[in-house]
């Protein structure tokens, strides 16, 4: 009876937490290569399920051309929203990023909402909706996709980080960016692959987190704020630290659900973040600089 | 930023015409408009206004972002609903006096808390303190949908007792809007006189180059916390009105989304200005209205009202007006009409 509930409460908390991990990178991603924070992150997320929605759904597309349309989709949505506004006003401020990242996580919220509705809406999951029974838990079979596809995203994203050119490129911009200039490195260039990359990792997150969070709905800020919470709690500057600190988070959220209270988690996962920036900023695991 | 003091200055000038000018629409309104609805709006308004004029000062004057102002409106008003309504102020001979209490009760609550917001402004910056500040926001959103005994939970609280000072009765729309809207002069004339002042100009000095500053004896610590505090009373004693006002309040109206409402308005508006705070809130606040007002017209079809009701609307726009303005009008509405842009 304990190890049902340990191995329930565990695949779920891991597979939520693996959510928040991707939205944690998105925010790593583009902190590293700007400096920035992208509010509109979650709201990202949500649209890049109503997207998989039209096609999955609406269009009845399969399933492989569904994901490989919402993964181009975010990405082309990340390149017009870095050129469109953040290039012009990188430079003027944190405030003026804020708030342009706070006005496109509205605009994409209600814009959402009016196209597809405001209310949450299902989608199926990739292996069907049948629980799997495992040592007497019933797991749904979305959890092991989220927990697959993120391990692959981590892979990948190490790869392309210490093997390609351009991840290189992002690195030593992020690391010294007067040298990286000097040695032919486009900041622009560097900025606009960055917002590209995390809203590929939005698109990921939208489309194989939908069966389980659903589509639509008050998703997208909430996901902001966890994947942030997940990212400080982790530590922004380190990849491997937002993966950690978005299961953490995940797994502290199911359990305090279960064993505290399910109205209170939120402000629980919340309370975590506010304690976290305020006694250790650098994150759990980041050393401190 | 020569200019930014000329220009202030100039504007002080000007000032006790403003003011006139305001006070002079403020007395009227009430006397040529006495449709209800219509005045109930302006209550609405100026309460927005007393909350902007403290986001105002925290954006605008110190730098210093706060995503979590309606929290504070919420603290207000539950605070001085539920000691206005659950104590027995008569039995101590104080039943002229429980709205006053109730309000100044809130307030000393809101300043605890901001106190403690600030306290997280002074070790964080920028983004995190942003991040902060909403998250502030959604534990105190979430302790007001699940702590029935004090909140009500979804369904919300009844405010009881009327508004009253003594035995002036503020139990019709046309004194509760000359109530409100003197708070409002009051608020803006103490906050306009405390940019001018000393503490207004170390703000400002935080908020261009904080480690000078610093290096000047002007402590930012000090000042973030007054000002984090400041701006919370100021949500607060909003929130108190706007229970006192609108009588039945429930979790919405103090949700996140009116925290971003509330920065649109004191962005849009111009920041750093009270009289942008103003206009901002003013504008913006009739949006939805007009909106409304649309809706109810026989020139559109049906579906088009239905459309028009259903949907909101405003709040896509306000995210378009935030942007537009941010990217291409960095000084606000207020930058505009004084021919002067980023």
């Amino acid at each position: 009876m304990f190890l049902t509930l340990l191995v329930q409460l565990t695949i779920g908390g891991m597979s939520i937490g693996c959510i928040y991990a991707l939205v944690a990178l998105g925010f790593h991603i583009i902190y590293k290569g700007t400096g920035a924070i992208n509010f509109a992150q979650g709201e990202q997320v949500m649209l890049s399920g109503f997207i998989a929605l039209t096609f999955g759904v609406i269009l009845a597309l399969p399933l492989p051309l569904v994901f490989l349309l919402t993964l181009i989709s975010g990405i082309v949505c990340g390149w017009i929203y870095e050129r469109v506004a953040i290039r012009k006003i990188l430079n003027a401020g944190h405030l003026s990023v804020i708030l342009v990242s706070v006005a496109v996580a509205i605009i994409l919220e209600n814009g959402g909402a009016l196209i597809w509705g405001k209310e949450e809406q299902p989608f199926p999951g990739f292996s069907g909706e049948t629980a799997l029974k495992i040592l007497g838990a019933g797991i749904n079979p979305q959890s092991f996709w989220v927990i697959g596809l993120t391990l692959i995203v981590v892979v990948a994203l190490h790869l392309f980080f210490t093997r390609t050119n351009l991840g290189t490129s992002i690195q030593a911009a992020a690391s010294n960016p007067t040298a990286a200039r000097l040695v032919g490195i486009s900041p622009e260039k560097v900025v606009n692959r960055c917002f590209i990359i995390a809203s590929a990792l939005a698109a990921c997150a939208g489309i194989t987190g939908a069966p389980i969070t659903l589509v639509g709905g008050p998703l997208g800020t909430l996901l902001a704020l966890k994947g942030f919470a997940a990212a400080v709690v982790g530590g922004l500057k380190s990849s491997l630290g937002v993966v950690l600190g978005g299961l953490l988070l995940g797994l502290l959220e199911f359990y305090v659900a279960f064993y505290i209270s399910q109205g209170y988690r939120d402000a629980i996962s919340f309370s975590v973040l506010i304690f976290a920036l305020l006694f250790r900023p650098q994150g759990l695991f980041a050393r401190g600089d | 930023m020569g200019s930014d003091i000329q220009a202030s200055a100039k504007l002080s000038k000007t000032s006790w015409v403003a003011y006139a000018v305001l006070v002079g629409l403020l007395t009227a309104f009430p006397l040529i408009d006495r449709n209800t609805y219509h005045l109930s709006v302006g209550i609405i308004i100026g309460i927005y206004c007393i909350i902007n004029l403290g986001l105002n000062l925290l954006l605008g004057n110190t730098g210093q972002i706060s995503l979590g102002q309606a929290a504070f409106f919420g603290i207000g008003a539950y605070t001085a609903a539920n000691l206005t309504g659950r104590i027995n102020w008569a039995s101590w001979g104080l039943e002229g006096w429980s709205f006053l209490l109730g309000t100044a009760g809130g307030m000393a609550m809101a300043a605890i808390l901001g106190f403690f917001l600030g306290f997280l402004a002074v070790r964080l910056r920028g983004h995190y303190l942003a991040m902060a500040t909403l998250g502030f926001q959604i534990i105190i959103s979430v302790v007001m949908l699940e702590w029935y005994a004090l909140t009500g939970g979804p369904g919300g609280f009844q405010v009881s007792p009327v508004a009253a000072l003594g035995p002036l009765k503020f139990n019709n729309e046309m004194r509760y809007f000359y109530l409100t809207w003197a708070i409002v002069v009051l608020s803006l004339w103490a906050t306009r006189n405390l940019c001018m002042s000393r503490i207004g100009r170390a703000l400002y000095a935080i908020k261009e180059y904080e480690q000078l500053a610093e290096v000047c004896g002007v402590s930012p610590t000090k000042f973030k916390l007054q000002i984090f505090t400041f701006a919370a009373v100021l949500a607060s004693l909003a929130g108190s009105l706007y229970a006192h006002h609108v009588i039945s309040i429930g979790p919405s109206s103090f949700a996140v989304e009116i925290s971003l409402m509330l920065l649109v308005m004191v962005v849009v508006g111009g920041l750093g200005t009270v009289w942008g705070t103003l206009i901002g809130t003013i504008v913006l606040y009739s949006l939805p209205e007009f909106i409304r007002y649309m809706a109810e017209l026989e020139y559109f079809s049906p579906e088009v009202r239905r459309a028009l009701a259903d949907n909101n609307y405003h709040l896509l726009i306000f995210g378009l007006v935030l942007a537009i303005f941010v990217l291409f009008f960095p000084r606000g509405l207020v930058g505009l009409f004084s021919g002067r842009r980023g």
